[in-house]
């Protein structure tokens, strides 16, 4: 945890880094150079504001938590508010905590969710092998700043899920959103200068 | 004499030939284990050996892929499963795959207000209403919310969730892409019921023959390689097994006795002849059985085969004995009563057999009853016309000087003392009984240590433990399980078991799907209801109208019934979970059962305990204990019945030697030869299975032929080299025989092979010191 350099979450750095890949930024930003980026980060930590749109509902519902990634395959999701809830994904284990108690779902088991979740993990670890497993994608935007679009394959998920569009700056995730079949939607927004540990 | 031979000739053809017609006809031969198992006398009994017989358990075939990527196992386990999905010889198949189909979850959606337990009065009043739907609320925030979208309009208590958690099996095997894998990723499960019954061998190998096609083709070139394992796959496996261990070693024996026989006869012609007693008799015992009984076990005809074995002793008997220049019918009028005695003590022995609770024993006791004599009547009354006098080239004089050992009274009982102390005091305190019906099974012990493995990988249900609820009616059956479902629910939570499947979650009462309906509120009721608990929450207006809906059209459904069911998976699964007893129509009793398979029985007297506890209607069957107990009542039933088969024995002996005495000398070295190889089994750690007892049966038969042999050659000391050779013969051919059946890889073979080994070796030893020993001049 201490010691490192966290290029993810360190502006200075990341600038200095920048700077150094410019001539590759500079031409057309593709999946390799991404997933390269990203796959430098060790771990991050961000604070989010999520806003999920659902059809049977009058307003929308507003969560605030932490967004924690550790490599190879941890990724925790902490919400404080309204409600309390930890989703804990550690390999092909995701442990839900509520106030209600604690429950685990194996992610093998549950395709759907298990793409959802390789959404997120997968872009974060660089790993573009498990992201073509579930979606077909497309990149825009430079290195400074890109937008990934991705296409549920699996049946089962694109049934649900129309597609999930990432934003990020460098190996900076800034936004997630995930737009459902029936019209819901949620939207993460990383809350600018709360990344690090 | 020719004219005799020739008529003779004529109707054993005739007869054969009508045997031939009858095997052609009516001859059926039936492959299920369960005969050996006995029939059970109370319904507790009766239901174990019916579950055992077809119950889900037997029918289970649980699968391992294995040797591959498990990117590539997983692609082979999904096309194994759609292949047996699509064949007629399984009902249901689970890969870890979505357990349930898309017509199961609509049938489980359409009823779920008469399939859930938690439907009561106060469960639609506002409070519970409110409660509920906060939890939607939360639900909807959190992690998990795109799977409570599906259900939130219509189903917003969360019925039908509620229903697929009960009914999911709380044990499952880690997953890889979606599907069952064990052993850390190395290897892929799959569990199929095939609509066969486990007994049925051909429908086993049907639906095996249907697994290797469909994973041959979906492996293709692939290095992939699959193991699997049911009580029909063992039964199949085992069959073959003992088709080919058979074929072997009863070759192998034929030769050896061939040789023997060829070897002291010198003559083609009269070891054939040898050898025609024994097979008149075998067919005359298969036309018995097939008749009395309708259809003939596969494992009776090999054990008949075997018990026979020794009716190839009869003709030797007779021709080991001439004298030079004699013929074989005056031998026969010389042999008479001895030969007489001979063949009437074995047909009684096999008495025992015949009173057995098994009808796999009851078959073997009139095959080798019917056989026994057939072969002794062609012996006695045909042979000696048959045989090409001419032929015979028989030594007549001794070709070595043969000394009698002398043995005072005092030296004989000491020998056979010392024998009878040593082994009793090497068997002491070991059990001499072994009622586990385990050591019954054919089945190799590799295959059953499969079994055992993929079991526990697949949290397959125990085949050990089984509860059973019985009632007169289907709906007496499914209200008295309902009932038990709190029990099994505090057992799950204090670990007893891991998990149980009860068929009233698939399919409750009449009863009860009338009361959870009655418990529905009308819809004015039920609005105003939830009106109150929408007070302040922000759902927007009429998002629950369709579970307004719902809710009224349930009030009025027509219940849940298996026939509602249609063909989907729930139905089989509730129809092999709940079943009718015919065996006790008319009795008036409880007709009706419903089986509950317990997964991981950890603490199984806590279980019995409770059911103990629970009255009549709730049954608590440990299958080892219900069978060993089962074992034991056959075991003293047939120590009586071979008691009184020894009486008769001993009335015979009696009749034929015109003395009680005599008769009882006789028996004497012979029971106690028996005595001592159960002695020597107990002391070498192999206890006494109903196995051994037949195989002592047959020790008792060849035994009491022994004495009478012996005690003819210590009357007639000048001719006793003759009977020495008879003896020498026919307990050659014997040894041979049942010392190859030693050789078997399977249990049963190879426990009957060691004992008549043994019995023989002991009771030409206490023959012939107690019988034969001249006492010193």
């Amino acid at each position: 945890m201490h010691g490192r350099p966290e290029p993810a979450f360190a502006p200075v750095l990341l600038l200095a880094f920048a700077l150094a890949t410019l001539p590759v930024a500079a031409g057309a930003f593709d999946m390799a150079e991404l997933m390269a980026l990203m796959g430098r980060v060790e771990q991050s930590r961000v604070a989010f504001e999520e806003t999920k749109q659902v059809a049977a509902l009058t307003a929308p519902i507003v969560r605030r938590g932490t967004l924690r990634y550790v490599r190879p395959d941890q990724l925790e999701m902490r919400v404080e508010t309204p409600y309390f809830e930890r989703m804990d994904i550690a390999g092909n284990v995701l442990t839900i905590e509520t106030k209600r108690g604690t429950r685990q779902v194996d992610l093998a088991a549950a395709p759907a969710l298990a793409a959802w979740v390789a959404a997120i993990r997968a872009t974060l670890a660089g790993d573009r092998q498990t992201l073509a497993r579930h979606f077909s994608f497309d990149l825009r935007g430079q290195a400074t700043r890109w937008t990934l679009a991705l296409l549920p394959i699996d049946p089962v998920l694109s049934g649900v899920i129309a597609r999930i569009v990432i934003d990020g700056a460098q190996s900076q995730v800034l936004r997630i959103e995930v737009d459902e079949r029936m019209g819901d939607s949620t939207l993460l927004v990383v809350q600018p200068g709360t990344s690090n540990r | 004499m020719n004219g005799a031979r020739r008529w003779t000739m004529v109707g054993w053809l005739v007869l054969m030939a009508a045997a031939a017609v009858w095997f052609t006809v009516a001859l059926k031969v039936d492959s299920d284990f369960s005969a050996f198992l006995p029939a059970g006398q109370s319904q507790t009994q009766r239901i174990f050996t019916r579950e055992l017989h077809d119950g889900v358990t037997s029918r289970l075939l649980l699968v391992e892929l294995a040797h591959d990527d498990p990117r590539n196992l997983a692609a082979i386990s999904r096309s194994v499963a759609r292949t047996l999905s699509a064949s007629p010889e399984f009902r249901h198949v689970a890969n870890g795959e979505g357990a349930l189909g898309a017509a199961e979850l609509a049938l489980i959606e359409r009823h779920r207000y008469q399939l859930s337990d938690r439907v009561d009065a106060s469960h639609f009043e506002s409070a519970a209403l409110r409660a509920a739907l906060e939890e939607r609320l939360e639900g909807l925030a959190g992690g998990g919310g795109a799977l409570e979208k599906r259900w939130l309009a219509s189903d917003p208590t969360g019925e039908t969730l509620h229903i697929l958690a009960q009914m999911a099996p709380p044990i499952q095997p880690s997953r890889v892409d979606g599907v069952w894998f064990a052993r850390g990723g190395a290897a892929a499960l799959l569990v199929a019921q095939t609509r066969a019954p486990g007994w049925d061998v051909e429908g086993q190998q049907r639906a095996i023959a249907v697994l290797e096609g469909a994973f041959a083709a979906a492996r293709g070139g692939g290095a992939a390689q699959m193991r699997y394992s049911s009580p029909g796959a063992m039964s199949v496996a085992s069959r073959a097994l003992i088709a080919a261990d058979v074929t072997r070693l009863s070759l192998a024996s034929i030769v050896l006795i061939l040789a023997i026989l060829l070897w002291v006869y010198r003559s083609v012609p009269v070891v054939l002849l040898c050898f025609l007693p024994a097979a008149t008799g075998l067919v005359a015992g298969v036309v018995a059985v097939s008749a009395w009984f309708g259809t003939v076990q596969g494992i009776t005809l090999g054990f008949g085969a075997t018990l026979l074995g020794e009716a190839v002793d009869y003709p030797s008997f007779l021709l080991t004995q001439l004298h030079a220049g004699e013929s074989v019918s005056a031998a026969r009028t010389r042999l008479g009563t001895t030969l007489r005695m001979a063949i009437l003590t074995t047909a009684c022995g096999s008495l025992a057999l015949l009173f057995a609770d098994f009808p796999g024993l009851a078959q073997l006791g009139i095959l080798t009853m019917v056989g026994i004599l057939t072969a002794g009547a062609m012996t006695y009354w045909v042979l000696p016309l048959w045989v090409p006098e001419a032929r015979i080239r028989i030594a007549s004089s001794p070709p070595v000087r043969v000394t009698t050992p002398t043995l005072g009274a005092a030296a004989r009982w000491t020998v056979v003392g010392v024998l009878a102390i040593v082994v009793a005091a090497l068997a002491w305190s070991r059990p001499w009984f072994d009622d586990d019906v385990a050591s019954m099974n054919p089945a190799p012990a590799a295959l059953r240590d499969r079994d055992r493995e993929l079991r526990d990988a697949l949290g397959a249900p125990d085949v050990r433990y089984l509860l059973v609820v019985v009632g007169a009616t289907q709906e007496d059956v499914l209200a008295n399980a309902e009932e038990l479902r709190p029990e099994l629910q505090r057992w799950t939570e204090s670990g007893a078991i891991r998990g149980f499947d009860l068929v009233t979650d698939l399919l409750p009462s009449a009863g009860r799907q009338a009361t959870r309906q009655a418990a529905l509120p009308a819809a004015v009721q039920l609005r105003a209801n939830l009106d109150i608990a929408l007070a302040g929450l922000p759902f927007r207006p009429h998002t629950f109208d369709p579970f307004l809906a719902d809710v009224e059209e349930a009030r009025s459904a027509a219940p849940l019934t298996l026939e509602s069911m249609s063909e989907s998976a729930l139905r089989f699964r509730a129809e092999s979970l709940l079943r009718h007893d015919s065996g006790v129509a008319g009795a008036g009793g409880d007709d009706w059962y419903a089986v509950i398979p317990l997964r991981g029985v950890t603490d199984a007297a806590a279980v019995a305990r409770g059911a103990a506890a629970m009255g009549n209607a709730v049954r608590w069957i440990d299958l080892r204990a219900e069978s060993s107990a089962m074992m034991a009542a056959f075991r003293h039933r047939a120590m009586l019945y071979a008691g009184l088969g020894a009486l008769l024995i001993f009335g015979v002996l009696a009749q034929g030697l015109r003395s009680a005495p005599q008769a009882l000398r006789l028996m004497a070295p012979v029971l106690l030869a028996i005595a001592l190889t159960a002695g020597t089994l107990a002391a070498a750690g192999a206890p006494l299975s109903v196995l051994h007892l037949v195989a002592l049966l047959l020790v008792l038969g060849v035994g009491i032929n022994y004495a009478l042999f012996f005690a003819r050659a210590a009357v007639a000391r000048e001719d006793a080299w003759r009977t020495l050779r008879t003896l020498a013969v026919v307990s050659g051919t014997t040894l041979c025989a049942f010392g190859m059946l030693a050789w078997s890889r399977i249990a049963v073979l190879h426990v009957i092979g060691t004992t008549v080994c043994l019995g023989v070796v002991f009771s030409l030893a206490c023959c012939a010191t107690l019988l034969y020993a001249r006492e010193p001049a």
